[in-house]
């Protein structure tokens, strides 16, 4: 009898043992789910807040506002720390105004990547093939209850991404990259938000509509991506192509559905070549020779990825006219 | 240290050697080692633990091994910058024996002690970048270790990769 209880309880350990493994490596639809509150938080809901961003030397400050409308949100950056700096970014684009040149830049196309709180674009799938979801209670941030979203990496190419959302409108309020050590390599952090409408005056630029100021447009246009596919390591996929106007400056934005990594390539004779490599927080760079250009791989990943995709991506896309 | 191809050293302990310039090593040997990523990465661990007890980001280096780096700088951009200060070698021989992990334990909790208090540390550059470009190896005595945002191609490369925010520390903070 004894025997057939411990049979019976050890068959029913086996069996649902790897169940509960199974659910927990397995991208559920409530981690999809999830990550795309996160994202619609990101789009949906207006606020004005005070977040730093600590990648490098120091920690750097500004204040978000955030209006959303019927063409989507609308978003003005304005720089506390060092020079008066404003960006505007909007549907159809980036305007940065630097104020000591009188000068506005602008980048005439959707950004490339998202951009804090939004934590990354398309609809996530992507995502999942290469991180598992861990969700936990989070503590405090801005005077806000908030969950803990842990991205955990399938693989070495990529940093593990720590997610702090509201609890109940699961807007992202603090970020951080870890490598796999626990070491953070990157935050992003609001100290202060207040949820709710945002003027349409607040996303305006303070400077706009004074005389004397020039407009400069960012050297890099998009193109038309490659038309062959091709399979890119840690199953990065292109995301966007870039060139400046004589085409000696080519960029691919490569993306695993939340890293961003950017390949430039640029025609040089190997004896003028830059080699090297180099890593500060998140951000790694890599510069290769590859036949007659220097291909630099620079990324929020580990070196170990930045280098993997200097040196392996596809040289029919480097011999391509943009 | 001596490769010995029947125990090869981990990689930690190759970066090891070659963070306190102990590796005995042929120039073909020296740019094939560090060339490999695992390498270089933990190479640059150490140099963040060290620029973090040793602020200040200036590293004499011995002037024989200095020669025969930049002899393979020469042929080969990718190198690694080795620390030797007599002064302090002791101290980053400690911390070097804490990172190979003869301990794994030891390595993490030298990691953390260094890098969490108020997210200062892990601002120390740990960059390797090739000192071709860097007016200051001329004299052959002192290399600064520089982090892509003060290396000019570098800043254009960032600033079309983004994000916003970095777009805008980027014309904020000139180098």
């Amino acid at each position: 009898m004894r025997s057939s209880l411990y049979r019976h309880c050890m068959l029913l350990i086996g069996l649902v043992m790897p169940l509960c493994g199974f659910a927990q490596d397995r991208p559920g639809p409530d981690d999809l789910s999830l990550l795309r509150a996160v994202n619609q938080a990101a789009s949906s809901t207006s606020f004005v807040g005070v977040f730093s961003h600590q990648q490098t030397q120091g920690v750097y400050t500004a204040r978000l506002y955030h209006a959303v409308a019927a063409d989507g949100p609308t978003v003005r950056l304005e720089s506390l720390d060092g020079p008066a700096r404003e960006i505007i970014r909007s549907s159809d684009g980036v305007r940065a105004y630097l104020p000591d040149r009188r000068e506005i830049r602008v980048t005439p196309h959707r950004p490339l990547r998202p951009d804090f709180p939004m934590l990354f674009l398309g609809d996530g799938r992507e995502l999942l093939r290469h991180y598992r979801v861990k969700v936990k209670g989070g503590y405090r941030v801005a005077g806000l209850e908030t969950d803990l979203i842990e991205l955990v990496p399938n693989d070495a190419l990529r940093w593990r991404v720590r997610c702090w959302v509201e609890r109940n409108r699961k807007l992202l309020l603090k970020q951080q990259l870890l490598d796999a050590d626990g070491s953070i390599r990157e935050e992003y952090v609001f100290s202060e938000i207040r949820l709710g409408p945002v003027s349409e005056r607040l996303v305006r630029s303070r400077f706009e509509g004074q005389t004397g100021w020039t407009q400069s447009l960012s050297p890099m246009r998009k193109v038309t991506p490659p038309a062959a596919s091709a399979d890119l390591t840690g199953g990065f996929v292109l995301t966007a192509a870039l060139a400046n106007a004589d085409g000696s400056l080519r960029q691919w934005v490569l993306s695993d559905g939340l890293a961003t990594v950017s390949l430039f390539a640029e025609r040089r004779p190997p004896a003028m070549a830059d080699g090297g490599f180099s890593q500060h927080g998140s951000l790694s760079m890599v510069t290769r020779q590859r036949g007659d250009f220097t291909v630099t791989a620079l990324g929020e990943v580990p070196l170990q990825a930045a280098t993997a995709l200097a040196e392996t991506f596809p040289a029919a896309w480097l011999q391509q006219s943009p | 240290m001596h490769q010995d191809h029947s125990q090869m050293p981990s990689e930690a302990e190759w970066a090891s050697a070659l963070f306190d310039d102990e590796c005995d090593l042929t120039d073909e040997q020296l740019k094939s080692l560090t060339r490999d990523p695992s390498v270089a990465a933990r190479y640059a661990e150490f140099a963040m633990i060290s620029d973090a007890l040793h602020p200040g980001g200036s590293q004499q280096v011995s002037s024989g091994f200095q020669l025969r780096v930049m002899d393979a700088i020469a042929r080969e951009p990718i190198h690694f910058l080795p620390a030797h200060q007599r002064e302090v070698r002791q101290r980053r021989r400690l911390v070097s024996a804490l990172a190979a992990g003869v301990g794994a334990v030891g390595f993490v909790s030298a990691a953390y002690f260094v890098a969490l208090p108020g997210l200062e540390s892990f601002d120390a550059p740990v960059a390797m970048q090739s000192p071709v470009q860097n007016p200051s190896l001329a004299g052959v005595q002192t290399v600064r270790v520089q982090s892509p945002w003060q290396d000019p191609q570098a800043r254009k490369f960032i600033d079309a990769h983004g994000p916003t925010v970095v777009k805008m520390r980027l014309e904020s903070e000139q180098p």
